[in-house]
């Protein structure tokens, strides 16, 4: 039985037309043009207890709008959505107590007063017992380091210190599903690692199934096997980072310096993409031969100043994959 | 439940308010002085004609001021609230308030109690009550109780009514300018509904009923005549009242659910 299961789910937003000046703003109220936008199209997935799933794609690919239907935020459109076996819009305030939802932009916490004192609101709000709430707390407070400030007012934390302060808010009543909609925004290095860490441990020990956006490909790489990625509100792909990284990574960029104008090169898998004076760019596919093959028949040939491969890191199989998306629209 | 979480949040908000002391107190004072000067104002034009449409200047001491009480225990649960809201719509912070376990309207008029209207309270309570000493009334119990009847409902009627303006915020974003026509319209009942013309008179009284909260109530204890209704209207003062609160509350739980179905 999985714990959140999306079928054909669409989401479309209506944008309203809005008349300029006082007079048009009175307009505004009675118009009835509008324009129909989708942030969700036909999305089809399901994640089983127990995941951590990275949720991916650019600006405006509709994650956000994604995580606010399945957190009873938002109604969707059409088709249908379980979060916990119900529907979350219907089931808001019952499944509001087995979910956890962290806004890395908006937060949650009483701006002037100490931590501790949203801790304890939270307690209440959420009906959390006192052995619960004492246990979920301790375990945040070590794992999260939080004790040095937990008695400072939220407006005097760094954004590292808040976020970590908002996510542990989020597991104090023990949730089933914790969802992330960019936790590691704005944040140093060193404060990325904490979180990715934590998060990993809540996911491993807790068993608390985790849905992150992100736009940081080391929050995947360390924190979800699997990754989610959307664009334009449509599926498109749905898989393990390393498959992910198989089906692209048979595509290396080189780029090469050469020392005079090579002219045409004639190599067998080989494409020029880019080019700057004698700085080229190309895109080898890797069939039979390796990357140092063909580098070595065109070094073979002509002068190479430089050469410089692309890393098959995450992220460039990501960027690699957007702009297949952006060449095909 | 629901009045445990008030009691709490309130004394969140009060911790809040102590971080800024000075500026709470000085506020506070500001507004005291504000509408000192407001009843000074009326005070002085009264003092020119005697009288306005009979009605003397302690009665108009008495009508103003119940206006204003009444404003400030409705504005309280709603004003500030209901104006901020948009500013949540926009940007995206009612979001984190569908995510408790809670109902959205009465979080949102917890957190938003304002504290600062005891100011209001204050200076409308202190005249009220030399008004009526003024007066020498001949008050029965049960015009007393009808006295706090009629605060109750008067600032049900004006929280109805900011709580329907605030709703709009989740349809068409903007209201500041519909608060604006309210304090507009709010003005008018610091004086007696007749000295206004018919178009006025219906305005108060029919579409934005807050001829409810002083007039016709303030006309019955003075014994006053009064227009467009019958003086038994002062037994609709809590009906509108109820009615009023009741439209705001489901207009805004409408307004709410259209949010997360159409807007975001």
């Amino acid at each position: 039985m999985s714990i959140i299961s999306v079928d054909g789910l669409t989401r479309t937003y209506r944008q309203y037309r809005r008349f300029p000046g006082v007079m048009g703003s009175i307009r505004s109220l009675f118009t009835r043009e509008y324009t129909e936008e989708t942030a969700v199209r036909e999305l089809t997935f399901s994640i089983q207890e127990g995941e951590a799933v990275g949720y991916l794609g650019p600006n405006g690919a509709g994650k956000s709008t994604m995580i606010k239907m399945m957190s009873g935020i938002l109604v969707p459109s059409s088709g249908e959505l379980h979060v916990l076996g119900q529907v979350p819009h219907q089931a808001r305030k019952e499944n509001s107590m087995q979910i956890g939802v962290v806004f890395g932009q908006r937060s949650q916490l009483w701006w002037d007063l100490p931590v501790k004192d949203s801790f304890d609101l939270h307690k209440y709000i959420y009906k959390i017992p006192d052995a619960t709430f004492e246990k979920n707390l301790t375990f945040c407070l070590e794992m999260l380091a939080i004790k040095d400030f937990i008695e400072k007012p939220v407006r005097q934390l760094s954004l590292g210190q808040r976020m970590r302060v908002e996510i542990a808010m989020a597991l104090l009543h023990d949730p089933k599903i914790l969802f992330l909609d960019e936790p590691t925004i704005g944040l140093d290095v060193m404060a990325k690692d904490q979180i990715r860490q934590f998060l990993r441990t809540v996911n491993r020990e807790k068993k608390v199934t985790i849905v992150l956006t992100t736009h940081d490909m080391k929050d995947i790489e360390e924190i979800c096997p699997r990754m989610i990625v959307v664009n334009k509100g449509e599926l498109v792909y749905d898989g393990s980072v390393a498959k992910l990284r198989e089906k692209l990574g048979n595509e290396r960029q080189v780029v090469i310096e050469f020392r005079e104008e090579p002219g045409i090169i004639d190599v067998q898998g080989v494409t020029l993409l880019q080019e700057e004076g004698l700085r080229k760019t190309f895109l080898f596919t890797r069939n039979e031969s390796s990357v140092f093959e063909l580098v070595s028949q065109i070094a073979a040939k002509h002068y190479v100043e430089d050469v410089s491969i692309e890393h098959t890191d995450i992220e460039s199989v990501i960027r690699r994959l957007y702009q297949q998306l952006a060449a095909n629209q | 439940m629901t009045f445990r979480l008030f009691g709490k949040l309130v004394r969140l908000l009060l911790k809040e308010r102590m971080e800024y002391r000075g500026d709470f107190i000085l506020s506070i004072f500001s507004q005291i002085v504000a509408y000192a000067g407001d009843y000074i104002v009326i005070w002085l034009f009264i003092k020119k004609f005697n009288t306005i449409a009979g009605w003397t200047w302690p009665e108009i001491a008495f009508l103003y001021s119940l206006g204003l009480i009444t404003y400030a225990l409705g504005a309280s649960f709603s004003f500030v609230q209901m104006r901020e809201l948009e500013n949540q719509v926009k940007k995206g912070t009612f979001d984190s308030l569908l995510i408790k376990p809670v109902n959205p309207y009465f979080y949102v008029i917890s957190r938003g109690f304002n504290l600062a209207y005891i100011a209001h309270i204050s200076i409308s309570g202190c005249v009220l009550i030399w008004a009526m000493i003024e007066l020498n009334m001949n008050w029965t119990i049960s015009d007393y109780l009808y006295l706090i009847l009629v605060i109750i409902s008067g600032a049900m009627i004006q929280a109805g009514i900011l709580t329907v303006i605030g709703a709009f915020s989740f349809i068409w974003v903007r209201t500041n300018f519909m608060f604006t026509l309210f304090f507009r319209l709010k003005d008018f009942i610091s004086y007696p509904l007749p000295i206004f013309g018919t178009f006025i008179q219906i305005l108060l009284t029919v579409v934005i009923p807050l001829a409810f909260v002083n007039y016709y109530p303030a006309s019955y204890l003075m014994s006053h005549d009064t227009v467009m209704l019958p003086i038994w209207a002062k037994w609709f003062v809590p009906l509108v009242g109820l009615l009023c609160y009741w439209a705001g509350y489901r207009f805004w739980m409408f307004g709410a659910n259209k949010y997360q179905g159409a807007g975001g």
